[in-house]
């Protein structure tokens, strides 16, 4: 993937979660860092695997490089659920799951060789769903340790 | 007692308007500060909350329903930061109740128009980022739009949040399904998924993921992300009536 289309993709994922962030409610003044984290998670992304980076790391570092962000632009005590959920969404956790559910529903409704094409499938989307959802959690959660280790608080259970 | 009801009143409009969990125990504790009194033991669900500690000679126990969990960040920021000054001493206890009222009537922060227009906004660019080409943005746009245009008329008459998903979802997902099978498009996958996208619960999921990374609110995130996945199967069966009678 040249840079060009890497940028590209990182404004879609930005203008994307700005559009999100104002159906979650987002106030004004969130609209902003929205855009820019939505921006970072997806070029991050994208540029960690066009240098060799496999999918999942890639997701894990976008989802920290994320959390980094929101932090270091709304210096706020919590970074925001809504700047999280609008800027998460493009690294496309959630399009993993529609493939996984309509690729189960294809296997109800196959038989003979389409039911193993079917099956191969829901095995394959499950799993994807399965390793970006981690990835996502896994960095979202190496994020937060990060902020909290650098603004030296202590409470864990509060992040 | 009432410092624990008032400290609730605040916490409650941070959950019941999209706030994290971890929000809403900070700001029932920010309240409490407020008071000079220290919290007890507070317990969340999601559709209750138990607060335990001592009272006067003796251990009191205060369970609160928590309403319906609807989406005005506006509302739960306001909440939030009313409780960071009650730590602060900035507001006496007098003053709370109709600080909670103001806080209370504060507006969705954007109208129906601007939200119709995000909703399509946001199936165009998803529908983009998915591989879909620029036919395919066009029918996820309109199809978003205009499903995002009976979602508030359906929330006002009262319809749950999954029921209202698979009629939003059948809207949007039918009109997309539409424009594909008059072949506007051949990239069928990205139209139709982008269509139902701003029906996303993006705030259920992450509050769900930040609450079992923080491990403490561990049941309540698991029941927010079991609620979410809800939701999805909601959208999915949409997306997938919509895809039989594409293909």
């Amino acid at each position: 993937m040249d840079l060009g289309t890497i940028l590209l993709q990182g404004l879609l994922a930005g203008f994307f979660a700005g559009a999100l962030g104002v159906i979650l409610t987002a106030p004004p003044r969130y609209l902003i860092p929205v855009f820019l984290c939505g921006f970072t998670g997806r070029f991050v992304r994208d540029a960690l695997m066009s240098f060799g980076l496999s999918l999942n790391w890639s997701t894990m570092l976008a989802a920290a490089a994320i959390v980094l962000a929101a932090a270091a632009i709304i210096r706020r005590q919590t970074v925001s659920p809504v700047t999280l959920a609008s800027a998460i969404l493009p690294l496309a956790a959630s399009s993993s799951m529609f493939d996984a559910i309509l690729a189960l529903m294809r296997v109800s409704a196959s038989t003979g060789e389409a039911l193993q094409s079917a099956s191969v499938s829901l095995i394959f989307n499950a799993s994807k769903l399965f390793m970006t959802s981690l990835a996502i959690a896994l960095g979202l959660a190496f994020g937060l340790v990060i902020v909290k280790v650098i603004r030296g608080e202590h409470d864990w259970g509060t992040m | 007692m009432e410092a624990i009801e008032r400290a609730l009143d605040i916490a409650l409009i941070v959950m019941e308007n999209g706030g994290s969990t971890a929000n809403a125990e900070r700001t029932f504790r920010n309240v409490l500060r407020g008071y000079r009194q220290e919290g007890g033991t507070v317990g969340w669900r999601l559709d209750l909350v138990t607060v335990s500690g001592a009272g006067d000679d003796r251990t009191l126990t205060v369970v609160r329903a928590i309403g319906p969990v609807g989406v005005n960040l506006v509302r739960a920021s306001a909440a939030v930061v009313l409780g960071e000054r009650m730590a602060r001493g900035e507001i006496p206890p007098a003053a709370l109740p109709s600080e909670i009222a103001r806080v209370r009537a504060l507006p969705l922060p954007y109208k129906r128009g601007p939200v119709m227009v995000a909703s399509a906004l946001t199936a165009a660019f998803i529908c983009r980022l998915l591989g879909g080409d620029l036919p395919a943005v066009g029918i996820a746009f309109l199809a978003g739009g205009i499903g995002a245009f009976f979602r508030p008329v359906l929330r006002a008459a009262g319809v749950p949040a999954a029921p209202l998903a698979i009629v939003c979802g059948l809207i949007s997902a039918s009109l997309a399904g539409l424009g594909l099978r008059l072949g506007l498009s051949p990239t069928v996958g990205p139209a139709l998924v982008a269509s139902v996208f701003y029906m996303v619960p993006g705030i259920a999921l992450i509050n769900g993921f930040l609450d079992m990374v923080s491990y403490r609110h561990l049941l309540i995130g698991l029941e927010r992300i079991a609620s979410a996945a809800l939701l999805f199967l909601a959208l999915a069966v949409a997306v997938a009536f919509a895809y039989s009678f594409v293909i």
